[in-house]
């Protein structure tokens, strides 16, 4: 019996990037009509969690920082088959960095259970600091490994995981508990089933705030416990002038390769 | 306003194989350039981390940096995070700098989030540039929204602040070597009484590519648009018989023809700057721009009239990329070879 | 709308992911070489699709319309075709067994169909005879344990896929007024003396397949006979019809296909600098009438699931639906075309599959004048 946790995030849908529009004046993200979805890694990550407790059972608890709109997302992840589901929504929460995200969730953790398997995404979708979850595992100081790309439980102490490297693997066995980030190369994800949806219904998604969590140190979270200051966004333009190649397609193609051979390497 | 004190920068120098890794030269070269900003009076120096160094840390001493703070210990054999991490936190609070760069390899992405953690301070990651704004304050540019815009990240008030940067993101300047190198030696307590909770199994070197696709001078990439593997095929014969390298864009992994994503380019997977980009089928996500946008030469053959990538291509080809391709492979030795 | 709430959005959007990427990347397949979406069926059972007008006892989710019409709405969408592969193994012939399996055969065969592991196919038609049952020339005699079985059928759905045949047979001498005379049999595809023969080549539904199947000394036991020996037009006739609200969702969701894709040509066709949407009052009214009939139709359909969901007879309705969609399905096709000019027919552009597939509507389940007269009892 594994007691698993999936952290979990929602991010604007990639679908939207290329409508989301930046306001000149305020120099924010004009979020209208953006819709929100979960995190494609942490799906990953899920999809981790329920082959893990189909083989050896157990339970998946799914932990997400946000407004209180995330209930959308965990509702959907309840509905791929996770037991139960807490969203850690507060104001104060606002404005938290990866550092102090990663605090909260640690405190939520803690708050809500032992858990052998903590598992995220290796990365965001909108962030991409892929900084959580090394700083959840040094906050709950478990060991924690990033981008893996296998894992199997050797017995309740142990995983054996597979780690992507730069260009190779790397095989480890790590203790349990501990924090792993799952990298997307890892399963295919399953299509929720219509009986974990309809019985999505009746799961409680439970909302923590900072007064649910008493030792929560206030100045560890939020803007103030943020040491990184995001400043404005700046459109970025890559923009260059195109020429056209045409012709029948040998053209093209020897065009091409006139291209290419002067400049391959040796 | 009286510029905030910027002391020491440091350099965490990766290596394998007893080599410096390239993107230490680059993180010098940065260092280099922002020292500038404060009338030279900034020391850079490198951390670097092993067992049986010495050749790395003379390698070191060639790069240009003032000082270098080196821990040679059994258990830095290989990298283990957990070890690494220790001594790393150790070193960074006997040389108390204000600034930390780190490659945002596979190592430096764990290390810096960890010791971030660690010493209860920021780190901006992925940086495409580091500046100093007038004020003397170090200013961030990371990618946000996958690309799609860049952002400022300050550290006001915590120091060290730690940044990461991709390598490749910079380009490495010949920094002349400093003849009056000051090499220190850390000798760590915390590793002698510290037992890691990872323990390392084996190691598979990756078969095919043995060159990293940053190093590749043309590379060829496929979009969504290659649609089929008959297409993805076609296009690693092509680059095989040209000796160029194959990367691909997220939607390729998820129509399931390559089995991992190491040569992913984008955000979240390698940034390239090669002389030569053909994109096949690239439709110009944000993501994926983000990771390539510095190449020399960017071709893109798209059937799309209006794909995005057009928009950052110095050539377009209108066409289906499976025609393109059918024709480069008959006039590179035929169709079937 | 008054149907949807969180679940049922999660189910809609898991159905649109799933048709996004099982159905799509399929349509071309069956088009150009009209092969039968057999993984469609089979991955639409393993997400529970095929289920979700089953009790839960084999396997479903229990008997929500709503929930069926909403998933076969989503995948009609993008084909129409694949859409009705998918329903004929949720209602209609396979009801026959629901309603009158032994729990031996529902354990068999039932549960295997909604898991997506088995289709099954209702062989009805006959080359003589027509509509009256009692004509037709296939026939089963009881040899010891043995059903023998001699004759052909016309027109069977999943000819060549299905794993298991609905046969009517005369079983006996039939007697029109008392409703005796034929039994239902199951057949196997590998019983001995079972043939599949020509599959037509049809206008429309390219991919699923309809054809011939000959029974020669056909040979199945005894206990394949399904449902009441001898009354097998009343196990047919009195089974739940209420799955024929998947023949409308179908239809609705095909004409929102075509709407949606007609809007964005519209929108995008350029035309002396301006797009055709913004060029022609006349094409913004047509779409806008298009929206009309859609969104009367979807309302129509929503509730009479509501209705059949309270357990409520609404037999006329369902005729009256199964009308309707051909009609508006034929109908908003019939005008993208014209909104697509010459574009319209190209084989890359869908619309002249939507439309063939739209023509099909009025044959498969119920030609519409039949239907219309099946609706004059009620008057």
């Amino acid at each position: 019996m594994l007691n698993i946790a999936v952290c979990i995030k929602a991010v604007p849908d990639e679908e939207c990037y290329n409508i989301i529009k930046f306001d000149p004046v305020m120099k924010t993200l004009i979020r209208e009509g953006i819709s929100m979805v979960i995190n494609p890694s942490d799906l990953h990550a899920l999809e981790l969690a329920l082959c893990l407790k189909e083989k050896l059972g157990g339970e998946i608890t799914l932990i997400s920082m946000g407004p209180m709109t995330v209930t959308t997302q965990l509702r959907e992840c309840l509905s791929y088959g996770a037991d139960e589901a807490y969203l850690m929504s507060d104001c104060i929460f606002g404005g938290s960095d990866t550092l102090a995200t990663s605090y909260v969730l640690s405190k939520g953790l803690r708050h809500i259970g032992n858990f052998d398997l903590v598992l995220a995404g290796n990365e965001s979708a909108d962030g991409a600091t892929s900084h959580v979850p090394s700083q959840l595992g040094e906050w709950l100081g478990y060991p924690h490994v990033m981008e893996v790309c296998a894992l199997n439980i050797v017995d309740e102490k142990i995983a054996a995981v597979r780690k992507k490297a730069d260009n190779y693997f790397v095989d480890y066995t790590v203790k349990l508990p501990a924090v792993f980030a799952v990298s997307r190369g890892m399963n295919k994800v399953r299509y929720p089933s219509i009986r974990g949806i309809l019985s999505s219904k009746g799961k409680e998604i439970k909302v923590l705030t900072a007064e649910s969590i008493p030792d929560l140190d206030i100045s560890m979270i939020g803007l103030q416990g943020s040491p990184t200051k995001t400043g404005q966004l700046i459109t970025s333009s890559f923009h260059r002038d195109c020429m056209l190649l045409d012709g029948s397609n040998e053209e093209i193609a020897s065009a091409i390769l006139g291209m290419i051979r002067p400049v391959i390497d040796d | 306003m009286e510029k905030p004190d910027l002391d020491k920068i440091i350099v965490y120098a990766e290596h394998k194989k007893g080599h410096l890794d390239p993107s230490c030269a680059e993180l010098v070269g940065k260092a280099k350039e922002l020292s500038v900003k404060y009338d030279d009076n900034v020391v850079i120096g490198a951390v670097v981390l092993g067992y049986e160094i010495s050749e790395v840390v003379k390698d070191l001493s060639q790069t240009g940096v003032d000082y270098i703070w080196y821990t040679d210990h059994p258990k830095l054999t290989r990298y283990n995070s957990e070890y690494y991490a220790l001594a790393l936190e150790e070193a960074v609070r006997f040389i108390a700098p204000e600034l930390i760069l780190i490659a945002a390899t596979s190592q430096g992405s764990e290390l810096a989030p960890t010791v971030g953690a660690r010493l209860k301070t920021g780190v901006a990651a992925h940086c495409v540039d580091i500046v100093a704004d007038d004020n003397g304050q170090i200013v961030n540019i990371v990618p946000a929204l996958g690309g799609k815009f860049l952002t400022e990240i300050k550290i006001p008030d915590v120091r060290p602040m730690i940044s990461t940067v991709k390598p490749s993101v910079f380009v490495k300047k010949d920094v002349p070597a400093n003849s009056n190198v000051q090499t220190v030696r850390i000798e760590s307590k915390a590793l002698d009484s510290y037992e890691s909770r990872i323990w390392f199994v084996a190691e598979s070197v990756k078969e095919e590519n043995e060159k990293p696709i940053e190093e590749a001078n043309v590379i060829l990439c496929a979009g969504m648009g290659i649609v089929d593997e008959e297409n993805w095929r076609k296009l690693n014969e092509l680059a095989a018989r040209l000796k160029c390298a194959v990367g691909y864009t997220r939607p390729v992994i998820d129509l399931g023809v390559v089995n991992n994503d190491h040569n992913m380019i984008g955000t979240s997977g390698k940034t390239i700057r090669p002389q030569l980009y053909v994109g096949f089928g690239v439709s110009g996500a944000s993501h994926h721009i983000c990771g390539m946008k510095d190449s020399q030469i960017i071709l893109c053959i798209n059937s799309d009239e209006n794909a995005d990538i057009f928009r950052l291509s110095d050539y377009k080809v209108i066409a289906d990329c499976g025609a393109i391709l059918d024709a480069m492979l008959e006039l590179t030795g035929g169709l079937n070879g | 709308m008054w149907y949807m709430n969180e679940e049922r959005e999660l189910l809609r959007k898991m159905v649109q992911n799933f048709t996004e990427k099982e159905v799509k990347p399929f349509v071309k397949e069956m088009e150009e070489h009209k092969t039968f979406p057999r993984e469609i069926v089979r991955k639409a059972g393993e997400v529970g699709i095929i289920g979700l007008t089953y009790p839960e006892s084999y396997g479903g989710s229990g008997e929500d319309y709503i929930n069926a019409a909403l998933a076969i709405e989503e995948i009609a969408k993008e084909s129409n075709t694949a859409a009705v592969c998918v329903l004929l193994q949720m209602h209609l012939c396979v009801r026959w067994l629901h309603d009158y399996g032994t729990p031996e055969q529902k354990d068999k065969i039932l549960r295997k169909i909604i898991a997506g592991d088995a289709i099954w196919a209702g062989a009805l038609c006959e080359p003589v005879g027509g509509g009256n049952w009692f004509a037709y020339n296939t026939k089963a005699v009881l040899d010891n344990d043995e059903w023998v079985i001699n004759g052909s059928k016309i027109f069977c759905t999943n000819a060549g896929q299905a794993d298991y045949y609905a046969v009517l047979c005369i079983t006996c001498e039939p007697n029109p007024v008392e409703g005796r005379g034929t039994t239902l049999i199951m057949v196997p595809k590998d019983a001995p003396g079972f043939k599949v023969g020509h599959i037509e080549r049809k206008m429309g539904w390219h991919g699923s397949a309809t054809g011939q199947i000959y029974f020669n000394n056909c040979r199945v036991p005894k206990v394949n006979a399904l449902g009441p020996i001898d009354m097998g037009y009343y196990a047919c006739t009195s089974s739940s019809s209420n799955g024929t609200i998947l023949f409308g969702a179908a239809c609705l969701g095909s004409a929102e296909g075509v709407y949606e894709r007609t809007v964005k040509y519209c929108k995008e066709r350029e035309h002396v600098g301006k797009s055709l949407f913004d060029s022609y009052q006349v094409v913004r009214n047509k779409l806008a009438e298009m929206l009309v009939e859609i969104e009367a139709y979807r309302v129509f359909i929503y509730g009479i699931c509501e209705t059949l969901n309270m357990g409520m007879d609404a037999t006329p309705q369902l005729v009256a639906a199964k009308i309707k969609g051909a009609r508006l399905f034929q109908s908003i096709a019939s005008d993208a075309m014209e909104l697509h000019g010459s574009n319209g027919t190209i084989v890359e552009c869908d619309i002249e599959r939507f439309l063939r597939d739209a023509m099909m509507n009025f044959f498969g389940g119920g030609i519409p004048s039949v239907l219309v007269d099946n609706l004059t009892y009620f008057i």
